[in-house]
C-alpha cells in the first residue's frame, strides 16, 4: 500500500487528491507535496482523503502544519471525503472540529 | 507463548512492526477495525521509540545497539502486545495530552501518538524493568465496534 499524491486546480482552489498509506514513512512525501501545493501562497486547498486507507499521527500533524501555513496566508484547507479510517483518527485527534470537512469534494471546492 | 519480533529501534522498520501486529490480530479473530486500531497504536509506540529513545545516537550504532522487541499473545479473551526497548527509561504516560484548540496557531500535536493508543487500546500499562521500557497494550479479541 504505498501513496500516490496528485495535485491540480479547480475553480481557483489547489487540489491534492490523496491515496494509499500515510504513515511515518510516507509523512514525509505528503508534506513534500502540500509544500509544494501552498508555495506561492494559494488561499484555497481543499486536501481529498477518499482513497486514503490508513493515516498515523504523523500524517496528521503534516495536514495541521499545512493549515498553519495558509491560515497565515490567510486562506484555508479543507478536507474532503475522509475514508472511514482517516475520519476516526481525525475525531480521535479533536481535528474534526478544526477543519472544515467535506462529503465529497465538489462540495469542499464548492466551499470556497 | 505468543509471536515475537525484534528490531533496531529505526523509523524504517515501522512497517515491518505494524505488519507483524496487523497479522497477529487477524490470526486471532479481530475485526478490521480493531486491527486497524492494533497496528495504528503499535506505530504510534514504536515512532516514538525509534524517534525520541535514543537521541544523540547515530543511525549505524542504533542498527547495532539498539532494539525493540515486539511480542504478541492471544489468550482467548484480548490480544496483549508487549513492546520492551533499550533506551533511557522513559514512561510515556506521563507525557501531557495534545493541545487542541480553535486558534489554528496555537495547535500542538505533540503527544497525539500517546493518545492515539490510550484511548484506542483496552490497556495500557507502563513499567521500567531490568534495564528496559516496558509497554504492555491489550485489545479485547471480541467487542463490538
Amino acid at each position: 500500500m504505498s501513496l500516490e499524491i496528485a495535485v491540480s486546480e479547480q475553480n481557483k482552489v489547489r487540489l491534492l487528491q490523496v491515496s494509499g498509506r500515510v504513515d511515518s514513512i510516507s509523512a514525509d512525501e505528503l508534506h513534500a507535496a502540500l509544500l509544494d501545493c501552498i508555495a506561492n501562497a494559494p488561499h484555497q486547498v481543499v486536501v481529498d482523503l477518499q482513497d486514503v486507507e490508513y493515516m498515523s499521527s504523523a500524517g496528521l500533524r503534516e495536514l495541521v502544519s499545512a493549515l498553519k501555513q495558509v491560515n497565515k496566508q490567510e486562506g484555508d484547507l479543507r478536507l474532503a471525503n475522509p475514508s472511514a479510517r482517516v475520519m476516526e483518527v481525525l475525531e480521535l485527534a479533536g481535528l474534526d472540529s478544526i477543519f472544515k470537512i467535506f462529503p465529497t469534494l465538489s462540495d469542499a471546492i464548492g466551499s470556497f | 507463548m505468543g509471536d515475537s519480533l525484534r528490531v533496531p529501534a529505526l523509523t524504517d522498520e515501522v512497517r515491518k512492526v505494524c505488519a507483524f501486529i496487523a497479522n497477529a490480530a487477524r490470526e486471532a479473530g479481530m475485526a478490521d477495525w480493531a486491527v486497524f486500531h492494533c497496528e495504528l497504536a503499535v506505530e504510534e509506540a514504536f515512532v516514538n521509540i525509534a524517534e525520541y529513545g535514543f537521541e544523540g545516537f547515530e543511525p549505524n550504532d542504533l542498527r547495532d545497539q539498539s532494539y525493540v522487541d515486539i511480542v504478541a499473545e492471544v489468550d482467548g479473551e484480548a490480544l496483549t502486545i508487549t513492546i520492551c526497548d533499550n533506551s533511557p527509561p522513559f514512561n510515556p504516560l506521563e507525557m501531557e495530552d495534545p493541545h487542541i484548540t480553535p486558534d489554528i496557531q496555537q495547535i500542538e500535536t505533540g503527544g497525539l501518538g500517546i493518545h492515539f493508543y490510550k484511548k484506542l487500546m483496552d490497556y495500557v500499562h507502563y513499567e521500567y524493568r531490568n534495564g528496559e521500557n516496558r509497554l504492555t497494550l491489550r485489545k479485547l479479541q471480541h467487542q463490538d465496534a
